[in-house]
């Protein structure tokens, strides 16, 4: 890891400084009291959704490194919106991970006290549970 | 009198630092007793000698009496210290300490099992007849039985760990509709952080102060109280915010309050560190619990008193400790705030890597615990208290305005941290003006925080530092670069960025 710089750049006349570092992944920058993080791949790969629970009603996966605690249904069961599907512990705190929309699990990936890791794909849906009810 | 050679800690991060930096000044040698997962840290390269007990997971490591114990022996330690958490208020431990021949710095195991155990220590403090939250303690811990005395105590109705503290095993149940999901789940909380599922009910009060004395009993068994501190300031039951003494107290409650903090810990005969805490909702006080052991926040008091509470702790293990005076009394005002490695733009989730560069530059009235450095990994294993930030001045307005300086001068890469969020709590009017209650943050901030909007200044400045930091293997060559905000690049990084 290369240290953090301090960087000079002149933005219309006036000299700004910054601290910046490359750390993994990202590069940090820290400028006039706040700290900005920037992604290095540009694919869109990046969890864009601020809630503990996935924006794709398809999938459901791990918003963080961390131990499955509990699965409340399993394959080929239907699961109401808003239901809790699985219980997870990270830094020694519970998050619950629920269904965003009304879906029949399809694949299960994981088993009580698996560890995973950000953004592992957890559980999935049967691609559209209205027409598999029929 | 028995004189500590050898110090081991049961413990990592900040407060093994801060446990070997009294030992250092003292002249005892530390051993760290420490997971496979905490080399990487700063604990790690400053004790005298260290023993690995056992891997990452805590029930396998930091929460084992028998590895503990026997990474002790080893190292020959003749005194074990348990920093907060994990063994810290575990009697069984305690005793085992004693049996292994060596000190337990800390309560005995009999004031642990009578004022640590919560149970216990409402029954002793009925007793006595101090005041007490209405709820349910009972050894029937069938979850029906505790679902119903739930209704019976009526919502909205806490669920704690008997054996735990620091926000584990503790949810908030509004109805009786979620009441069998939470009480199951601070099970499992209170299992998987304490190695006990024993769970208590109690009613919430929903506008009341966190309030808490310390206490600290000497050798000769003289137990005074060292002042209040003030921790409304919580999320999910986690304290983020404290601060000595306590904003808008009276001198007749905080009489009162300390009396009744005295009478708990002399019934259980109290030796070293503790704290006694309460909720305050109109002029009214309840006992919470008691904390047999050093807090978190324990750093407040000792900059407005002048102590050092570690030492305290070590010679009065020692059999070496005594209060020369009573009279003690608060000077000015000092507040903490903890930093947790989360992103307080993604309401608070947690995050773990690699720490780059760390900062937290030195001022009058400053202090910093803090147990990784740049290099060092955050992992998902434990608590996600990475530091804390402790500011003292004259008054507490000025120590508002000394903590948001502080904050805003420390600079931490490579994981997010709260550090936005304290600020913004610490500008709030009701932080501000001290009228916060335990609601605080569910009322203000509870979705965590809003991003805020970049600058065209901002995005023109951070695409030149990234593009060539990026282009130069993590070198920057930008040294002196002039740039017009008029010609934008067209720099296919603009449609990503993310604040933290």
């Amino acid at each position: 890891m290369i240290a953090a710089q301090k960087v000079k750049i002149k933005i219309d006349g006036k000299d700004q400084d910054v601290l910046a570092q490359k750390v993994e992944n990202h590069i940090w920058i820290y400028y006039r009291g706040r700290t900005y993080a920037l992604p290095l791949d540009n694919q869109k790969k990046g969890r864009r959704k601020s809630e503990l629970s996935t924006g794709d009603a398809k999938i459901i996966s791990a918003p963080m490194p961390g131990k499955i605690t509990k699965l409340l249904f399993s394959e080929g069961q239907l699961v109401e919106a808003g239901k809790v599907v699985v219980v997870m512990e990270a830094m020694k705190m519970e998050y619950t991970l629920k269904a965003e929309s009304v879906g029949k699990i399809k694949k299960v990936n994981i088993k009580i006290g698996d560890q995973v890791s950000l953004g592992q794909l957890l559980i999935e849906f049967e691609s559209d549970a209205k027409k598999d009810q029929k | 009198m028995k004189k500590i050679k050898t110090l081991a800690i049961a413990n990592r991060g900040e407060v093994a630092v801060r446990i070997i930096r009294a030992c250092e000044e003292l002249g005892i040698d530390t051993l760290l007793l420490h997971s496979e997962a905490d080399i990487n840290s700063r604990a790690y390269r400053m004790a005298t000698k260290k023993i690995c007990i056992g891997p990452a997971p805590t029930a396998q490591s930091y929460l084992s009496v028998e590895a503990n114990i026997n990474g002790a022996l080893a190292g020959s330690a003749d005194a074990i210290h348990p920093g907060f958490g994990f063994l810290s208020e575990n009697a069984d431990f305690a005793e085992a300490v004693a049996r292994a021949g060596m000190i337990f710095v800390g309560p005995s195991a009999e004031a642990i099992r009578q004022l640590g155990d919560k149970i216990n220590c409402k029954k002793l403090a009925e007793q006595a007849g101090l005041p007490l939250i209405p709820g349910y303690q009972g050894s029937d811990q069938n979850l029906e039985k505790l679902i119903s005395e739930a209704e019976k105590i009526g919502f909205p109705v806490i669920v704690k760990a008997a054996a735990g503290g620091g926000g584990r095993g503790m949810k908030l149940i509004h109805s009786a509709s979620e009441a069998r999901e939470l009480i199951e789940s601070a099970q499992r909380e209170s299992l998987s952080a304490f190695g006990s599922s024993l769970v208590f009910l109690e009613k919430y009060l929903d506008r009341a102060k966190h309030i808490e004395f310390q206490i600290f009993g000497d050798s000769s068994g003289r137990v005074v109280h060292l002042f209040d501190r003030e921790c409304s300031v919580q999320r999910r039951h986690q304290k983020i915010i404290e601060e000595a003494v306590a904003a808008n107290l009276t001198d007749e409650l905080r009489h009162k309050m300390g009396e009744a903090a005295i009478t708990i810990a002399r019934l259980g005969k109290y030796k070293g560190a503790g704290t006694v805490e309460f909720l305050l909702q109109d002029e009214k006080f309840y006992l919470l619990e008691v904390n047999t052991r050093l807090q978190v926040e324990h750093p407040v008091t000792e900059m407005v008193l002048g102590i050092d509470l570690v030492k305290a702790q070590i010679l009065t293990a020692e059999g070496n400790f005594l209060f020369k005076d009573e009279n003690f009394s608060p000077r000015g005002h000092a507040i903490e705030g903890r930093v947790y490695a989360e992103n307080p733009y993604q309401n608070g989730i947690p995050s773990t890597g690699l720490l780059g560069h760390v900062h937290f530059p030195e001022g009058p009235g400053r202090r910093f615990e803090y147990g990784f450095e740049a290099g060092d990994k955050i992992t998902p294993f434990y608590d996600p208290m990475i530091a804390k930030v402790i500011v003292w001045d004259e008054s507490r307005s000025r120590a508002i305005q000394k903590m948001i300086k502080t904050l805003e001068d420390s600079v931490v890469f490579g994981v997010h941290t709260n550090i936005p969020y304290l600020i913004e709590i610490l500008q709030h009017p009701d932080f501000v003006t001290g009228t916060m209650t335990t609601k605080f943050i569910e009322k203000n901030f509870a979705e965590g925080l809003k991003s805020k909007p970049i600058s065209d200044l901002e995005k023109v400045l951070f695409e030149k530092v990234a593009l060539s930091i990026k282009g130069n293997g993590g070198q920057s060559d930008t040294q002196g670069q002039s740039v017009h905000l008029n010609d934008k690049s067209k720099s296919p990084w603009s449609h990503h960025w993310r604040i933290i």
